[in-house]
């Protein structure tokens, strides 16, 4: 494998379609990109103080290395600014650390699974990262290029190409990138970074494998319980029909009020959900997801969604115009794993 | 003496912009593509990959039997990976390579 090489350049003349050029050689998502020129990496790279041919991590199957100066001109064509880059190369560290290989299960499997980016800490508002309202859709320039900063470099550098090494069947828009923050601000309890023993003042970025975002719309429910009920439903059913996973909750504004209100902390909500999101292995059987004929014992036999309470990871977020929540199966590869972002300004 | 480089005001000079390749292609590294298809099967040696996955085994299994009575195998060869999701370990693909001209892989579920 090739490592610490730099990257070839082209010159092309000022006046040239340059959105086409990147288009033609086949750099991009679908999506225009930002022409990545040498300038605009070198602002990227300076704003961290990494070296254009430092190796950020390998990927041993696909014979790749990632550079510094790959990260920066995928992190360029996204749309990033350099002050999002600590962010992608968090998410990066992240991948590398747990498992090389790792970028096929975020980016080659049949079920579409991608990387979700969630981030807390005082890094959300440096960069303006969307929070609360519409913070899944596209409109906030951090949530949009972030995610898609990695997912150009798995198509770019890993060649994580639809319908070549990239076998997703149907496809997913969460491929586009998922990248959000935590609403710390409008969230009851204590924030997810810190559940998971870093200090308030931290930032950090928790990134796993995650399948589509899946809304739970409760807008009926007058109590904590009517709003759970509705989030172990939808674990339990997702379409996925696979079993023992661990699962992203995202507490929307208005449920959050009313769980806090209502008495419920964050292992309360973990363990009610955890007992409410099963399917009898006699279900299973009848449809076809677990093998055999179902026997009378199984009726009694409960497969529980989650593997455990502790795998229902609880975080605030989203708008307050309305009464939801937000369901993320996380897929295998990367469980959800919470790394320091280490911000550089140059 | 520093020679002044000749310009021809016939021709019109416009600023260059330099783009950095942003892809894993480069010198010595080319872009990744399918291995050339066999172009018979007749006496080959099959090897069968099992990712790991529900029935994997059956179809592949199945698979071998049907081209076995078409193309009389020179061999099967069977392996599994150990994740339905990771690329197989490296002494999996040494194995099949060794044991194999042409490789079958699939899921079953």
């Amino acid at each position: 494998m090739v490592a610490n090489r730099r990257a070839r350049t082209y010159e092309v003349e000022e006046t040239h379609d340059l959105t086409e050029e990147c288009y033609r050689r086949g750099w991009t998502d679908g999506l225009p990109v930002v022409p990545p020129t040498a300038d605009r990496i070198a602002e990227m790279l300076d704003y961290v103080g990494l070296a254009p041919d430092h190796v950020i991590g390998e990927v041993p199957v696909r014979r790749r290395s990632l550079t510094g100066e790959q990260a920066a001109a995928n992190a360029v064509m996204a749309g990033c600014l350099p002050a999002y880059f600590p962010v992608v190369l968090a998410t990066l560290e992240v991948l590398f650390q747990y498992d090389p290989n790792c970028v096929h299960h975020a980016s080659c499997t049949t079920n579409c699974a991608t990387l979700g980016i969630m981030v807390n800490g005082p890094i959300r508002h440096r960069i303006g990262l969307n929070c609360t309202n519409d913070m899944l859709s596209p409109g906030n320039r951090a949530n949009s290029t972030i995610g898609r900063a990695v997912r150009l470099m798995m198509i770019n550098v890993f060649e994580q190409r639809p319908g070549l090494l990239d076998q997703g069947c149907m496809g997913s828009l969460a491929k586009h990138g998922v990248c959000f923050g935590e609403d710390e601000e409008g969230s009851p309890w204590s924030p997810f970074h810190v559940s998971r023993g870093f200090k308030l003042e931290d930032s950090t970025v928790t990134v796993a494998t995650i399948q589509d975002p899946e809304m739970v719309c409760n807008r009926y429910g007058l109590t904590a319980e009517s709003v759970m009920d509705a989030v172990a439903e939808v674990i339990a059913s997702h379409g996925m029909a696979t079993f023992g996973h661990q699962w992203i909750w995202i507490v929307g504004y208005w449920h959050a009020q009313m769980l806090s209100s209502q008495g419920w902390d964050r292992p309360a909500m973990q363990q009610y959900v955890w007992e409410r999101a099963w399917r009898t292995q006699a279900h299973l059987k009848r449809i076809g997801a677990v093998i055999g004929e179902a026997a009378p014992e199984d009726e009694t036999i409960r497969v529980y969604a989650a593997g455990s309470p502790e795998d229902i990871f609880i975080m605030a977020g989203g708008g307050d115009s309305g009464s939801y929540s937000e369901v993320i199966m996380i897929y295998n590869g990367v469980p959800a794993i919470t790394n320091i972002i280490n911000e550089t300004s140059g | 003496m520093a020679v002044t480089p000749f310009h021809d005001p016939s021709v019109q000079m416009r600023p260059k912009v330099r783009l950095v390749d942003p892809t894993g292609v480069g010198p010595g590294i080319r872009p990744l593509d399918l291995a050339p298809r066999p172009t018979t099967l007749q006496g080959a040696r099959l090897g069968l990959l099992d990712n790991g996955k529900k029935n994997s085994d059956v179809i592949l299994h199945g698979i071998a039997r049907i081209l076995n009575e078409e193309f009389e195998l020179a061999d099967i060869f069977y392996t599994r990976k150990h994740s339905g999701a990771l690329p197989p370990r490296p002494e999996v693909l040494t194995e099949l390579h060794r044991n194999a001209d042409v490789v079958i892989t699939g899921i079953g579920d």
